[in-house]
C-alpha cells in the first residue's frame, strides 16, 4: 500500500457496563487504518461509537479488546498525555481562569519549553487562525466562532501527530459553520497534519473528508472516498443516511456477468450494471437508486423501461420533486432540475410516466 | 416590557421584616455607646468607654486571640479535607458514595450538645486526653467539613469534565491538571469554604464550651461574662465589632462565590 497509516485499529473493541449491569458495545471489534496526512472522517448518527473511538485515540477510554497503533506504536494503556495526539473538543473546553495567550501555551509549557519559543509558537499559532490580537481576551469575552479557534490553535500549538476533532462546528450556527468547513479544510491541507473528525453531519462530512467511516450501531459499515460512500453505498444503511435514496424491492431474474443484472421490481424488469457482490439468479434484493439520478419522460410505446404514474408533484424553486408510482405498490422519489425548458413542473398527478436512468446509477444492496 | 408592581403591602411588609431581623443588631450596637452597666432605656449618654476598656481586658483579647487561631486552624484543615472528599466524589469512582456523603452530613443536623458530649467522652475517657485548643479545632474540623464538602462539590460538578481531559490531552498529567487546572478554577470555592468554615468555628458555642479546658474561645468567655453585670458592656462593645466583622465576611464570601461562577459563562458548559 502507498498510504502509509498513522493511526491503526485491530480488532479494538469497547463495552461499556451500565448501572443496571448490563453491557453496551459501544463499538464492536473493528478495524481502521487512517491514513498518513488525510482529513479522515467518523460519520454517523447520535449513539453509533464515533466518539467511543475518537475517545479511544485520544486515550481517555481503554478498549476492551483489541490493538491501537498510533506511528506504529502500541498505544494500549498509554494515558492520553503521552499520545502524539491533541484533540479540540465539542464544547471547546477553553480554561476559564486562563486567557487566550495562557490557554495556547497550556501545552508547551507543560512541555517546559523555553519562554521565547513558547511566544514565538503562539503567536504563529494564533494567526493561523486568524486571532492575532486576542491573546489577553479571556474565554467568557469570546464568541463561538472565536472560541473554536481558541481551541484549534491550542491543539495545533503542539504540532501533534493527528488532531482529533469531536464536532467541533456543533454549536455554531449554519452560516459560520459553513464558513468553517472551509477554513477547516483549508488550515488542514496547509498544516498538513492528520486530522479525524467526528461528526453526524452528512453535508458536512461530504465537503471536508479525504475519507469517510460510516459508523452505525458500533458498527463500522464502510470506509470509503466522500465519491464513493455517495455513488456507491454499500450497504442499505449508508445509502440512506448519506442523501436520499430511492430503494426498490426485487427478485433478480438473471445475470450477464460483468455486463448487467435484471431484477424483477413488481411487474417491471429493471437492469442494473453488474458488479461482483456475490448476488445469484432468484436472490431478493434492494435497488438504491438517487433521486437525482431518475428522469421521466413521456411514455414511450416500445418500453423495457421502468413506467409509472406520477402521484406527488413538489416545486421546490430550483428543483421539481416527484413521487412515482410503479405498478406493483413501489414508490420513487424523482428530482428533476427546473433548467431551460422546464421551468416548470412538466408532469402533474396522474401523469403516466417512463422513468428511466444510467446503467452505473443503480446499485444492488444485499443487506 | 413589565415592570413588576410594587404593591403597599410589600414594601411595609419587608419594612417590618428588616425591623424585626436588625433592630436587636442595631440596639446592641447602640448600647456599646450607652454610659451606663445597665442595658435598659432610657440611653444615658455618649461614651467610648467600653470599647477603651477592651484594650485592657486581657482575658477576652486572649480568648478573642484563640477564637481567631482555633478558626484559622480548623478552616485550613476542614477545607483540605474537605476538597479532597469532594474531588473524590465527583471525579472518582467512590463505592458506597451516597452513604459517605450522608455519613459525612451528620454534624449538620446533630444537635452541637450532642456532639460536644460524645467530643467530651471520646477525647476524656477514650483517648484520655487532657483538653486544649488542639483538640476544640479538631472538634471544629468535624462540624465544618459538611458545609465544606458541599461548596467543593458544587462548583467541580458545576464545570465541564472535559477542561481536566483538555488538560490531559495537552499533556499535564493527573497532579499538574489538579494544580493547574481543577484548584484554579475551584479557587473562589475555596475561599468561600474557608469563610464558611471560620465563621462556623467562630460563633460555635454549645459544644466548644463542653470541650473547654484552661483555654476558651471567645464565645465561651463571652458567655461567661454575664455572670459580671459590670462588666457586661464590654461584652457588647465586643459583640458589635464581631458582628460588624462577621458580616463583612459573609458579603466578601458570597462576593467570591458570584465572582467564581461569573468566570464560567453558561454556554461555555453546554
Amino acid at each position: 500500500m502507498v498510504n502509509k497509516n498513522i493511526i491503526e485499529f485491530s480488532g479494538v473493541s469497547k463495552q461499556f457496563r451500565e448501572r443496571s449491569g448490563e453491557t453496551v458495545n459501544a463499538l464492536q471489534p473493528s478495524n481502521l487504518g487512517v491514513h498518513e496526512g488525510e482529513f479522515f472522517t467518523l460519520l454517523g448518527p447520535s449513539g453509533c461509537g464515533k466518539t467511543t473511538a475518537l475517545r479511544l485515540m485520544a486515550g481517555f477510554i481503554q478498549p476492551t479488546a483489541g490493538e491501537i497503533k498510533i506511528e506504529g506504536k502500541t498505544m494500549n494503556n498509554v494515558p492520553p498525555y503521552r499520545r502524539p495526539v491533541n484533540m479540540v473538543f465539542q464544547d471547546y473546553a477553553l480554561f476559564p481562569h486562563l486567557n487566550v495567550f495562557e490557554n495556547v501555551a497550556f501545552g508547551l509549557k507543560i512541555k517546559r519549553m523555553h519562554k521565547d519559543e513558547i511566544r514565538q509558537r503562539v503567536y504563529q499559532s494564533l494567526e493561523i487562525v486568524q486571532l492575532s490580537g486576542f491573546e489577553t481576551r479571556r474565554p467568557g469575552q469570546l464568541s463561538g466562532g472565536q472560541k473554536q479557534r481558541v481551541a484549534l490553535a491550542r491543539a495545533l500549538v503542539n504540532q501533534p501527530a493527528v488532531l482529533l476533532l469531536d464536532e467541533p462546528l456543533g454549536a455554531l450556527d449554519l452560516k459560520l459553520r459553513r464558513a468553517m468547513q472551509l477554513e477547516l479544510k483549508a488550515l488542514q491541507q496547509q498544516v498538513g497534519i492528520t486530522f479525524v473528525y467526528v461528526t453526524h453531519d452528512q453535508e458536512e462530512a461530504l465537503t471536508m473528508s479525504d475519507r469517510i467511516a460510516v459508523m452505525s450501531q458500533g458498527q463500522i459499515l464502510q470506509v470509503d472516498t466522500p465519491i464513493n460512500i455517495y455513488e456507491r453505498p454499500t450497504t442499505r444503511f449508508v445509502a440512506d443516511f448519506v442523501g436520499e435514496t430511492n430503494f426498490l424491492n426485487g427478485k433478480i431474474e438473471h445475470i450477464i456477468p460483468g455486463e448487467l443484472v435484471k431484477v424483477m421490481i413488481g411487474s417491471n424488469p429493471v437492469e442494473v450494471r453488474h458488479r461482483s457482490n456475490g448476488v445469484r439468479p432468484g436472490d431478493q434484493v434492494t435497488v438504491a437508486i438517487r433521486p437525482e439520478k431518475l428522469t421521466l419522460m413521456p411514455p414511450v410505446s416500445r418500453s423495457e423501461k421502468l413506467m409509472a404514474t406520477v402521484a406527488e408533484v413538489t416545486y421546490l424553486g430550483t428543483d421539481t420533486r416527484y413521487i412515482v408510482e410503479i405498478p406493483g405498490g413501489e414508490k420513487a422519489a424523482v428530482r428533476v432540475q427546473n433548467t431551460g425548458i422546464n421551468h416548470a413542473p412538466i408532469f402533474h398527478v396522474g401523469d403516466q410516466v417512463t422513468v428511466s436512468y444510467d446503467l452505473d446509477d443503480a446499485q444492488i444492496l444485499t443487506s | 416590557m413589565n415592570k413588576p408592581q410594587t404593591s403597599i403591602f410589600g414594601s411595609v411588609y419587608f419594612v417590618l421584616m428588616a425591623i424585626f431581623l436588625y433592630l436587636p443588631i442595631f440596639i446592641l450596637i447602640l448600647f456599646s455607646f450607652n454610659d451606663s452597666t445597665v442595658l435598659a432605656f432610657p440611653l444615658k449618654g455618649f461614651t467610648l468607654d467600653w470599647y477603651r476598656q477592651l484594650g485592657n481586658a486581657r482575658e477576652l483579647l486572649i480568648s478573642a486571640r484563640n477564637s481567631v487561631w482555633v478558626g484559622v486552624l480548623s478552616s485550613i484543615l476542614a477545607v483540605a479535607l474537605g476538597s479532597l472528599a469532594a474531588i473524590a466524589m465527583t471525579k472518582h469512582h467512590v463505592p458506597a458514595r451516597n452513604l459517605f456523603l450522608s455519613l459525612a452530613s451528620v454534624p449538620l443536623v446533630m444537635p452541637s450538645i450532642v456532639l460536644g458530649v460524645a467530643m467530651l467522652v471520646f477525647f476524656r475517657k477514650v483517648l484520655g486526653l487532657d483538653l486544649n485548643m488542639w483538640l476544640i479545632a479538631a472538634a471544629h474540623v468535624l462540624i465544618s467539613i459538611p458545609s465544606t464538602i458541599l461548596i467543593v462539590m458544587a462548583r467541580l460538578a458545576d464545570f465541564s469534565a472535559n477542561l481536566e481531559e483538555a488538560a490531559m490531552d495537552l499533556g499535564a498529567n493527573y497532579w499538574v491538571t489538579l494544580i493547574k487546572v481543577t484548584l484554579p478554577i475551584s479557587f473562589p470555592a475555596l475561599v468561600a469554604a474557608f469563610l464558611t468554615a471560620f465563621t462556623t468555628s467562630f460563633d460555635e458555642y454549645a459544644m466548644t464550651t463542653l470541650i473547654t479546658g484552661t483555654d476558651t474561645t471567645l464565645p465561651v468567655y463571652l458567655y461567661s461574662l454575664l455572670r459580671f453585670p459590670r462588666r457586661l458592656p464590654v461584652a457588647v462593645a465586643m459583640g458589635s465589632i464581631i458582628m460588624i466583622v462577621s458580616a463583612l465576611l459573609v458579603v466578601l464570601a458570597e462576593w467570591l462565590r458570584r465572582w467564581g461562577t461569573a468566570r464560567t459563562p453558561k454556554e461555555e458548559r453546554v
